[in-house]
């Protein structure tokens, strides 16, 4: 017997390659009509709008793959950014010290899900639910329900973070690279092998001995973790903090990783079809209005786009199936 | 021909020549059945005999391919269970089919709700289901959901539910699996009620005690025949065992050679067990197990087993007693704990507890060892899984194409090989084997008895319990034999044979004969 192992080949598994072609093709049809849709600006525009979900989006991808969704990743978002600037503006601490500790508290929030669903043995969604509108009611009463102005703009956080590397803004740079460490981290780790094994079947997992409370909470701090990263690059970009910052990120987030070949019903997932999940889901808002359709139709696109992209994946599954 | 119809008035339920075919299985191959009113009437059989296939077909929930069936004297077919249902037959299945989120009322008049002016009639339904509850000694709230009444109330409901029916004809397929000796006695006495009111039962039971001491007939089947059909005062416990088991079973010689275990019992290394108890599942159980022994545990559904599984692998912890792992350690507090004590669990049901059917055999052979012993560090290289696997499967024998084969695309016996395969790569000290065999061919069943020897000679501590009584005989060193609760006895290996065993896990005794010197006590 000889050992049969064939590697995927390159960057572009079987699985990701239909949600890139997708991609490719907006791409296309955008700058057919629209070319400047191809310039600088405007690819950082759109790609931009991709990040600050779709580095939420990587954590789902986790979660999902252990069979476990989390709704109130917007509400760290928020929760975070409003939080930071009170600390810098309020307080005048430090900007990085102020990062510092909102990363922590991105984590501890995940945790606080991670825990509370494990004491009372309630799924994960359930739980969200509830603190969906905790942290966000936290955000709103420490911000007063207003904007936060006159943060230190000329503090090298966000100077740096918030600036434009080559032109292209800062939260690409970090979107991508955490999109390929991420994807080494599911691929390769013993972690994300045990959140594929549980996810593929919660009871074999457990009678394997793996211990499913531990690795839950550890990728609910993973994603409270991104939702926080994604918060301070949004904060360092826009230099003002908004209560309402993230609204619906929470969906937007699920839809793209599920889009991208993600598995609802776990065991399967793919860090890099969740980025480029995100990046069509931002090409067709971007290219909706660069139509001059009203904005309002990128949501009911986005919709019919969620209800395709996962009857598709159920109807090739059934067809390997037989 | 077929059997000659009788011609009584009394006969309730006839069934002439039914055959019932599943794939490639002939479960019935044409048996005849006749059940009187007013008699109470026991069917026996081991596990496959083609009891419960048939109580099915009279039931209405499977139809028969062919063969006559007459109830009251007319030919019916049943389509549904509700189509019988409506003639006059009620079962109550081995599973329970109860609505857990309804109430006891709710589900005793589920689909046939008495209604009034339209609407569910909830106060005719309540003065109805109360005598009956109570009758069978059933003291709960009529408005709790079902599912949250404990497992013997639920079967109990299940009862009532059938007997509100007014069925002259009841089917009882192991009513009382998970009734005590006190709850099953009250069902008996109702079961009996019924029948001096002319209603015909239909008796399943593994317990042949209770089988002798309600049923007024028995017949026996195997292997989809009916073997035998006497009345009560012409059986006996061991003529019911010996028609269960056929003549060729008798006197069976074991196949396997006893280990011969060196060294006195209280040396290191040995799994030390000491007045262990579980609530009333398990009481004042005491074993030393030695390494390189195969111990067998036998016992009826319910006879507290199974506690020493969930004991020993952390999933329960004893409310009385001590337990002395090999390593030196008590007894694991958590799965995790007892699979880094050394300790595994090979399930029975491996597409539900064994293996991840959507992941390739690479994974699953590698979930122990690279997931909960974190072998291989955080960051997981290839090399040392394929490795890892590739020695599992050559090992076992593993008959696949590739190790990115999904698991699920494998035969039932290298399924069952992947699932020893991610515990034998983990080397545990003690080796839990509940049910190895279950749903596996032949071949496969051999290969898995040579897996388990195998394990022994390298100084495993095996336990093993089976629903096939033949197979303790093969694999096992001593078994010990488990009824209500409480280890009652032990037979040496080669006598265990299935004869004995299905005699001593029901009548709680082992014939002194067989006694294994310095046994365990009989209680």
């Amino acid at each position: 017997m000889r050992v049969n192992m064939p590697r995927k080949s390159g960057i572009l598994g079987a699985g990701e390659l239909g949600i890139f072609l997708v991609l490719v093709l907006l791409i296309g049809v955008v700058t057919l009509f629209q070319p400047n849709f191809l310039s600088i600006a405007s690819l950082s525009n759109f790609g931009a709008r991709a990040s600050w979900f779709g580095i939420i989006a990587l954590g789902v991808v986790f979660q999902l793959s252990m069979g476990e969704i989390d709704l109130s990743t917007a509400s760290i978002y928020g929760l975070t950014i409003n939080l930071a600037a009170i600390l810098m503006v309020n307080f005048g601490i430090d900007p990085w010290v102020s990062v510092v500790i909102c990363l922590g508290v991105g984590v501890a929030l995940g945790a606080v899900n991670g825990i509370l669903s494990t004491l009372f043995g309630i799924p994960v969604i359930i739980i969200t639910l509830g603190t969906l509108s905790a942290f966000k009611g936290i955000t709103l009463i420490i911000s007063g329900g207003g904007y936060i102005y006159g943060l230190p703009r000329e503090h090298p956080f966000f100077v740096l973070l918030g600036g434009t590397p080559l032109g292209i803004p800062m939260v690409i740079w970090v979107f991508a690279a955490l999109t390929i460490i991420l994807s080494v981290i599911y691929r390769r780790t013993r972690y994300g092998f045990m959140v594929r094994c549980i996810g593929s079947n919660l009871k074999a997992a457990e009678l394997s001995g793996i211990n499913i409370a531990r690795v839950r909470i550890q990728t609910l701090m993973l994603t409270g973790f991104l939702c926080a990263v994604s918060g301070m690059l949004t904060l360092a970009f826009f230099s003002t903090a908004d209560p309402n910052l993230g609204t619906g990120f929470e969906l937007l987030a699920i839809t793209a990783a599920i889009v991208g070949g993600t598995a609802l019903s776990g065991g399967r997932g793919t860090v890099l079809g969740a980025a480029l999940g995100a990046l069509v889901i931002a090409v067709i808002s971007s290219g909706i209005v660069q139509f001059g359709i009203t904005a309002n139709w990128s949501i009911f696109v986005t919709g019919v786009m969620i209800i395709a992209a996962v009857a598709l994946d159920a109807t090739i599954r059934r067809r390997q199936g037989k | 021909m077929m059997a000659s119809k009788p011609s009584e008035a009394s006969v309730l339920l006839w069934l002439g020549g039914i055959k019932k075919r599943y794939g490639g299985i002939q479960a019935l191959a044409g048996v005849d059945l006749e059940v009187r009113a007013g008699e109470i009437h026991a069917v026996c059989g081991e596990n496959g005999a083609g009891k419960s296939t048939l109580m099915k077909i009279v039931a209405g929930a499977e139809q028969a391919d062919s063969g006559s069936f007459e109830f009251e004297g007319r030919p019916v077919f049943f389509k549904s269970v509700a189509d019988a249902n409506r003639a006059g037959i009620a079962i109550v299945f081995q599973e329970l089919s109860l609505f857990p989120d309804l109430d006891a009322v709710a589900n005793i008049f589920v689909g046939r709700e008495p209604q009034r002016f339209g609407l569910v009639n909830r106060k005719a339904m309540e003065a109805r289901a109360r005598p009956l509850l109570s009758g069978l000694g059933l003291d709960i709230q009529l408005d709790r959901p079902i599912g949250n009444l404990r497992i013997a109330d639920q079967q109990l409901v299940e009862v009532a539910k059938a007997i509100a029916i007014d069925a002259r004809l009841l089917i009882l397929d192991e009513p009382n699996s998970a009734l005590n000796a006190q709850e099953s006695a009250r069902l008996f006495a109702i079961v009996r009620k019924l029948r001096d009111k002319g209603v015909g039962i239909l008796f399943i039971s593994h317990r042949l005690e209770e089988v002798l001491d309600l049923s007024d007939r028995v017949t026996v089947f195997r292997n989809g025949h009916k073997v035998s059909e006497q009345a009560r005062s012409d059986v006996t416990m061991t003529s019911i065992v010996t028609d269960m088991l056929g003549e060729k079973d008798l006197g069976q010689t074991a196949q396997r050679r006893v280990t011969p275990v060196s060294g006195a019992p209280d040396e290191d290394e040995c799994l030390r067990i000491d007045g262990v108890s579980l609530g009333t599942d398990l009481m004042d159980f005491d074993l030393v197990a030695r390494k390189g022994e195969t111990i067998g545990l036998a016992g009826l559904d319910g006879s507290g087993l199974l506690s020493i599984f969930d004991l020993l692998f952390g999933r329960t912890r004893a409310s009385q007693g001590t337990i002395n792992l090999p390593n030196g350690q008590s007894a694991p507090r958590t799965i995790p704990g007892a699979v880094r004590a050394g300790i595994a669990l090979i399930p029975g049901d491996r597409r539900t507890e064994g293996l991840s059917l959507e992941q390739d055999i690479l994974s699953n052979l590698n979930v122990v060892v690279a997931g909960a012993l974190s072998r291989f560090g955080s960051i997981l290289s290839q090399a040392p899984m394929a490795e890892a696997a590739q020695r599992q499967a050559e090992s076992l024998r593993l008959v696949f194409d590739s190790f990115h084969q999904r698991v699920g695309s494998l035969s039932g016996g290298n399924q069952q090989k992947v699932v020893i395969g991610k515990w034998l790569e983990a080397d545990p000290a003690i080796i839990l084997l509940n049910d190895p065999t279950r749903g596996v061919d032949v071949g496969a069943k051999k290969e898995i008895y040579r897996i388990i020897e195998q394990q022994a000679q390298a100084g495993k501590i095996l336990l093993f319990h089976s629903s096939e009584l033949t197979e303790f005989s093969q694999v096992c060193d001593r078994v010990i034999v488990f009824y209500q609760g409480r280890a009652v006895g032990e037979v040496a290996g080669p006598q265990a044979t299935d004869q004995v065993l299905l005699e001593a896990i029901n009548v709680g005794r082992v014939a002194d004969r067989l006694i294994k010197d310095g046994g365990e006590a009989v209680a």
